[in-house]
Order: structure tokens, then sequence, then C-alpha cells
């Protein structure tokens, strides 16, 4: 079997994708992901074209894949990197804020890149801050993705961004709805969506704009969009749950072309339908320090876990970890 | 008649020497940190499958163009295999 050819002009295609039956030219794959982007961003009415919206950006495909495609729509969308000062010999943050910069760059002045430096703000590393609580390096990824979650969070608000962008694609949410459900997380499942509310106390409404797309549809983009983005995966991500996750779906795809396509969107109609009766989002709460919404009282997840006075206190007593915060982080906003 | 044979009897024989021609020739691969040489008559999703990846995950860059799965290796040039996993 030779090439095939690109279904809308008989050029050899680049890609061939079996889940929709198509096979496209580089230019008409560009074309065609950003339509898709549109409708999807259209169907879900995740923000209109005079919204300002900020984009998660960490270097990667995704994003950066991302950032390219809403500014090529005519949107308003600048970046937001956050560094979490992840080094491990590689120096991966430092080359990572460098590809996010060269980006932006390339599309000032229609865009601008805002950075947040986690070490500088809080002292500490994402890495530092995860080797104080239980299982230290183990928890790194959740830390991490908790840490994100909140700066994220704390910037659309403080910048008067009305919507926060990312760029989480069909795999990392097909790998994320098939390990809640391995463990039946109720709670999460109901909360997953492309579109996540704005709710009270500056909880920003956040948005998936390309979780439509495979995850090498997105890879693809950047590549034959020449978006130079960093390749190699965070050095803490290794033998993470996520990637094993994504490795079985992808076994499964290879048999059976649609199946990450059809679970996750199967999944959506099911939860529209209103297969998880009665498990309705929590009432917020302020949190006493930062003053971001949280589900349980005092200070969020994220506070405790920056907070220095808990942190000496906590190591005084000679304990692991922070008190309460295995509980206070499936609470907080970062699971909302 | 005898020449007409002849040409019959060559003409398996070049092809088979064509073949290993064409087969001796390698094109350098790249994945990760590694770099190693294939047969270029292969196509890039046997490649990917004799490396024991998954289509699904590995994308394919010639000369800085993505090319697609069916594509053969060629007889020159290199071949990039990109991982398109991610996560944490």
């Amino acid at each position: 079997m030779g090439v095939h050819r690109c279904r809308k002009c008989a050029a050899d295609s680049v890609i061939n994708m079996p889940q929709h039956k198509l096979a496209l030219c580089g230019e008409h794959f560009l074309a065609w992901v950003e339509k898709s982007t549109f409708d999807f961003i259209h169907k879900h009415r995740m923000f209109e074209p005079e919204d300002r919206v900020l984009v998660a950006v960490s270097g990667g495909k995704d994003s950066l894949s991302l950032w390219a495609i809403l500014l090529k729509l005519g949107f308003h969308a600048d970046g937001l990197y956050i560094d979490l000062g992840i080094d491990d010999g590689c120096g991966y943050s430092k080359r990572s804020v460098d590809y996010a910069r060269k980006f932006a760059q390339s599309v000032s002045p229609a865009a601008e890149l805002h950075v947040v430096d986690v070490g500088a703000l809080y002292g500490k590393t994402v890495a530092e801050l995860a080797a104080r609580r239980a299982g230290g390096r183990k928890k790194l990824c959740s830390v991490c993705g908790l840490v994100k979650r909140h700066e994220m969070n704390r910037a659309a608000r403080e910048l008067g961004y009305p919507v926060l962008a990312t760029g989480h694609n069909l795999d990392d949410e097909a790998a994320v709805l098939f390990g809640n459900t391995l463990r039946w997380e109720v709670e999460y499942l109901v909360r997953q969506a492309p579109v996540l509310p704005s709710g009270e106390h500056g909880l920003m409404k956040r948005v998936k704009p390309l979780a439509r797309f495979y995850e090498r549809e997105t890879a693809a983009y950047a590549i034959v969009s020449n978006i130079d983005y960093i390749e190699e995966e965070c050095p803490f991500s290794k033998g993470a749950t996520s990637i094993r996750l994504k490795e079985s779906l992808n076994s499964m795809e290879i048999g059976s072309p649609g199946t990450k396509l059809n679970f996750y969107f199967s999944f959506l109609r099911a939860r529209k339908s209103g297969i998880f009766p009665g498990c309705e989002r929590p009432a917020l709460k302020a949190c006493e320090k930062c003053g971001q919404a949280t589900a349980i009282p005092g200070l969020c997840a994220f506070c405790r876990l920056t907070d220095p006075e808990i942190a000496s206190g906590r190591e005084n007593d000679g304990q692991e970890g922070l008190p309460g915060l295995e509980n206070a982080s499936e609470t907080d906003i970062s699971r909302l | 008649m005898g020449g007409r044979s002849a040409i019959v009897g060559f003409y398996p024989i070049a092809q088979s020497w064509i073949f290993l021609q064409t087969m001796r020739r390698m094109v350098k691969i790249f994945f990760r940190e590694s770099e190693f040489e294939s047969p270029g008559k292969i196509t890039i999703r046997e490649l990917i499958k004799g490396l024991g990846l998954n289509p699904q995950s590995v994308l394919a860059v010639k000369e800085g163009k993505l090319v697609s799965n069916e594509t053969r290796l060629g007889t020159e040039g290199e071949i990039k295999l990109v991982s398109v996993i991610s996560g944490g």
C-alpha cells in the first residue's frame, strides 16, 4: 500500500487519521485543525471573539500549537508560562521557557508572554515543595498540577483575563477518564469536561480547545507549522501513570481505530444526559490567605503547601507530609 | 532467438541485483538520543513496528517535513522519529 492521497487535493498526504477515515496533505491538515478548533470553541461556547484569552504555555507542542491556532483564528490570546524550577540536571524549565519566549517573539506584538517564577515568588521550586509531602518525589506530578492550577487561576484573575485556555488534547483527556474510571472516582468524572465554568471567589473559566484532537495530531500541527517546541518529556514524568494509561489506550487504538475518540465523546454525552445525578460541585469558600476559591475551610491546599509556618511545624513534629493535604488537594480548586 | 532468451534470463538476475543494492542502502534514523541505520526498502510504519513502538505514538520527519507512515524510507537522507506522548 502506497502513501494515501490527500482527500482535498490528491497530493501525497502527510498524515492519515483512520478514526476519521481522513488523510490530508500539510496545507489541508493545518486548515482542518484550525477549522475544527474554531467549531469546537463555538460548539462548547468556550469564549467569544472579543474575549481576552490567557493560554497556559509550557514550551511543548500542545500549548504552543494552541496559542498559534488561536492567533491564526483572530482571537486575542496571550501566553502564560509558569516557571516551576524543574532542573534535574538538564535545565528543563530554563529550556522550556526559551521555547515559549522564542514563539512569543515570533508573534509579537500581536501577543505577549507573561512569566510566573514559582521559585522567586514562594522561595521553593516544585521539587522542593513536593519533598515536603508524604511520598516526596512520587507525588511530584500531583504537586506540580496543584501549583500550576493555582498559579494559572491567580494570574488570569490578576491580569484580567476572563478565560484560561490549556493545551489538553484528547489523549490527555482520555487518559484521565480511563484512570478515574478504573478507580470509579465519580466526583472527578462528573467534573471532567472541555469547559470548566467560572465560580465564586475568583474561580476562572478554564477551556480546552484542543480536546478533540489526538496527541499525534497536535504534534503534527506543530511540525507542519514549523513551531519549535521542546520535544523532551519532563524528567520527572518518566514512569508516570498518565503515560502508562496513554500507552494502553494507544494499543487499543491500533486494533480498533476511533477507540479513544469514542471513549471520550461517549463519556461526554453520557455525562450530559445525567449519568451522575447528585454529584454537584461543593460550595466554594475563599482561602483565608490567598483569597482563591477552595472547597475546604481555612487555607487552600496550595497555601498549606507553600506556607513556611505549616511546613516548619510539620518538620518539628517529625511527621511526614502536611496535615490534611491529601484530602485538601482533592477538594481544592485544582479539582473543580 | 538466443539473444532474446539471454535477455529474458538476465532480467530476474538484474532485478535481484537492484533489490539487493536497494536493501544495502541504509537510511540514517534518529530517535530520542539514539542514531542507527535501516534498510531503505521498508516503510516508516514497518520501521516503527520493528522498533517495538506504537505508530500512534510516533511521527516521522524527513528533511524537516512530516511524512506519512506509508512512506518508504528511500535510498538517501535521514529520518527523525518524534515521540508524541507527553504527560505527568
